[in-house]
């Protein structure tokens, strides 16, 4: 086990900058979700933790170590990768025996609280191999190969070869995205288990936010090669730093608009929301659970679209008095479109976006009347869960 | 029931009749043409053909001189085949980086491909000529002692930009995530190759030695380029197919026929055999 702490990570590739002056640590035995929409920079991040990347500026450390020239080999560190890498060739066993065979491997301390590692005997291999195939509930398929075996049986098969040899930190490049829905959330659980069982600090990157919310003792995400903010998942979702973490955690994502304080209240088309933020140009958010049909609430609204899912319906509505991301004459928000747009591409479970005077609503079916499409309704922040960022630097006023 | 199987086997004879009518005329005709002409002799003008039945099969290929072209061959293709297939799998894996002007490299390596093999045996005279060649070695091909070396060094040449594609293709095949694996997993550069490089590249070796091994049991050209007299000295790189050339004339017809069904029946059983022995040691993937 170790920590691992990025100080100022830079990696370019020719004159693209991939990931910028990156700092970070994560703690010994936690489980860090690196969050962010493709070609963020994240797997470039976790390979560089792998060695597999060279390092163009800052340090990496492993533990009190610093790895930047280490061989991969040398850095106590395990990876299952997204195609999980399997050696086609070989049996279940044998590839799960392989990171065994040439490097040594931790045993478990005789007592007096120092692990020793060494490379370990034929027989000490086939205990390990039988501990994680029990582990994996791989004990049948031991002597198939890979091209035998399921999507979920080569995803445990590259959890074992990961495991086997206990190393000080895992690494996982969006493991679960080649399974389907079903066997993603079961493995979801079963991740979980295994990392609470074996107490290994895990670096997880994906660009699934389900899998960051469920899974993460802390998340970090990334856009454009920077961090954007380190958290919990609770932290994270209540509290996001910026716009972008805004959009990008919670399905369907946050509704915002450019608005202008005065006063304590922010001017929304031809409405007024009371916001606890300072005068000036800023952007308001507010997530789509947090809004409630009120006869005598502060935002006039029309339904556009319904879409009912059983329990709930998600509402969309056009704000009135709103033109499009120019409100109040103020420029257009820089991420609001492209973060949709990034969304989309990377598949996100969302079923609709939001724009600057198009929200959607989040109505409990179950309870509360569903409106019908061309209803003009309004709407009231609840439990005064208004968001407010600074129109320029999109990140949020820390009054809010 | 039963006639919608006789519509699918209509329809399957319908797709298939093109292979077939292929297979019939550029196969099929030709071979039994061969096969028959091997029960017929010749006068020295080409007719009077008299039938000798299977006789002419069983002198011809228990003669000499069909012995004696056999094991030139065989000799050509032991100097040719390990050479061949060890040099094109070491410079594809030399070639085989992500370096500056590597391509270069890879466009020099594959050269050869696009040359004839009048060209390559020109090439490879001026290079290896005793006065005034690049490499001013004794006259290989003067001695009838090393002149199959020197047809095999110029063969292996010509066949080396093939033999660099194949191999370089089906390295360049390999997941990199598998390679990255192996690295993390601590395998060193030689074990790396291997246990994981070698055998995911299995298929194409065996195809590469399946292609040098028919080439050098086919090998003519580049001897009749090379050797003065063709075949020379003394017959010492005469390989089977310079023997069924030479059987070219119009009273030899039947000899070359068996000869050339002969050259068939073992080139058809070296490939089987090279099947039957390796394909259990090839891993085709998933």
């Amino acid at each position: 086990m170790a920590s691992v702490t990025f100080d100022g990570v830079t990696k370019r590739f020719g004159s693209v900058t991939a990931v910028e002056a990156f700092d970070l640590t994560v703690t010994d035995g936690e489980f860090m979700v690196l969050l962010g929409p493709s070609g963020c920079g994240k797997s470039t991040l976790l390979r560089m933790v792998a060695g597999l990347e060279e390092i163009s500026g800052g340090g990496l450390s492993i533990g009190d170590d610093v790895v930047n020239d280490v061989a991969p080999a040398r850095r106590d560190v395990s990876m299952v990768f997204q195609s999980y890498a399997l050696y086609p060739h070989m049996t279940v066993t044998k590839n799960i025996e392989s990171p065994l065979v040439s490097k040594p491997s931790r045993i478990d301390s005789s007592g007096d609280g120092t692990d020793e590692v060494r490379k370990l005997t034929k027989i000490e291999r086939q205990e390990r191999i039988d501990e994680a195939a029990r582990m994996l509930g791989l004990g049948p398929l031991l002597e198939r190969k890979p091209a035998e075996l399921s999507g979920g049986q080569r995803q445990r098969v590259a959890l074992a070869r990961a495991a086997v040899s206990r190393p000080a930190v895992f690494l996982m490049d969006e493991p679960l995205s080649n399974l389907d829905a079903k066997l993603r959330s079961q493995t979801r659980a079963e991740l979980v288990e295994l990392h609470d069982r074996l107490g290994t600090t895990v670096i997880y990157v994906t660009h699934d936010q389900v899998e960051a919310m469920t899974m993460a003792t802390r998340i970090a995400i990334m856009c454009d090669g920077r961090l954007q903010q380190v958290g919990t998942p609770r932290e994270v979702y209540e509290r996001p730093a910026n716009v972008f973490v805004a959009h990008f955690v919670g399905t369907p994502p946050m509704n915002t608009a450019p608005v202008e304080v005065r006063d304590g209240h922010a001017s929304l088309g031809r409405s007024q929301v009371k916001v606890d933020a300072p005068d000036g140009p800023a952007v308001l958010g507010v997530r789509p659970e947090h809004l409630a049909v009120d006869a005598e609430g502060p935002i006039e609204a029309t339904v556009r679209h319904v879409e009912w899912l059983g329990h709930e319906a998600l509402v969309t509505c056009d704000l009135e008095g709103g033109d499009g991301a120019t409100v109040d004459g103020g420029e257009p928000l820089r991420t609001i479109g492209a973060e949709a747009e990034a969304a989309a591409a990377d598949g996100a479970e969302q079923m609709a976006a939001t724009s600057a005077d198009r929200w959607i609503v989040r109505i409990n079916a179950a309870t509360d009347p569903v409106p019908d499409v061309g209803r003009a309704l309004r709407l009231r922040p609840t439990g005064g869960n208004v968001h407010c960022f600074d129109r320029d630097t999109e990140d949020r006023l820390d009054a809010s | 029931m039963h006639r919608e199987r006789w519509k699918e086997a209509g329809l399957a004879a319908l797709f298939l009749s093109p292979s077939i009518a292929v297979f019939a005329v550029f196969f099929y005709y030709p071979f039994e043409q061969l096969v028959l002409r091997g029960l017929y002799r010749n006068n020295i003008a080409g007719d009077n053909l008299r039938y000798v039945g299977w006789s002419q099969y069983t002198d011809v290929l228990g003669g000499e001189e069909f012995r004696e072209g056999i094991c030139n061959s065989f000799l050509f293709l032991v100097y040719t085949v390990p050479v061949g297939l060890l040099l094109g799998i070491l410079l594809a894996v030399l070639a085989n980086r992500r370096l500056r002007g590597i391509k270069v490299f890879q466009t020099i390596f594959t050269s050869t491909v696009a040359t004839s093999t009048a060209v390559a045996g020109f090439i490879f005279l001026a290079v290896i000529n005793p006065t005034i060649g690049v490499i001013k070695s004794p006259d290989l091909l003067a001695d009838p002692d090393t002149a199959m070396v020197g047809v095999a060094l110029a063969s292996t040449w010509q066949t080396l930009g093939v033999a660099f594609v194949i191999v370089l293709a089906g390295l360049q095949a390999i997941p990199p995530e598998v390679e990255e694996a192996s690295q993390l997993d601590g395998h060193g550069a030689l074990r790396r190759f291997f246990t994981v490089t070698l055998p995911l590249i299995s298929p194409v070796l065996l195809f590469l030695l399946i292609y040098l091994v028919i080439n050098a049991i086919q090998a003519f050209a580049i001897i009749d380029a090379l050797t003065q007299p063709a075949g020379g000295p003394d017959g010492s790189t005469e390989t089977i197919v310079f023997k069924i050339f030479e059987n070219r004339t119009p009273d030899r017809l039947g000899a070359g026929s068996v000869q050339s069904v002969g050259l068939f029946v073992l080139s058809f059983l070296v490939a089987l055999g090279q099947f039957a022995i390796l394909d259990k040691r090839v891993h085709y993937g998933e």
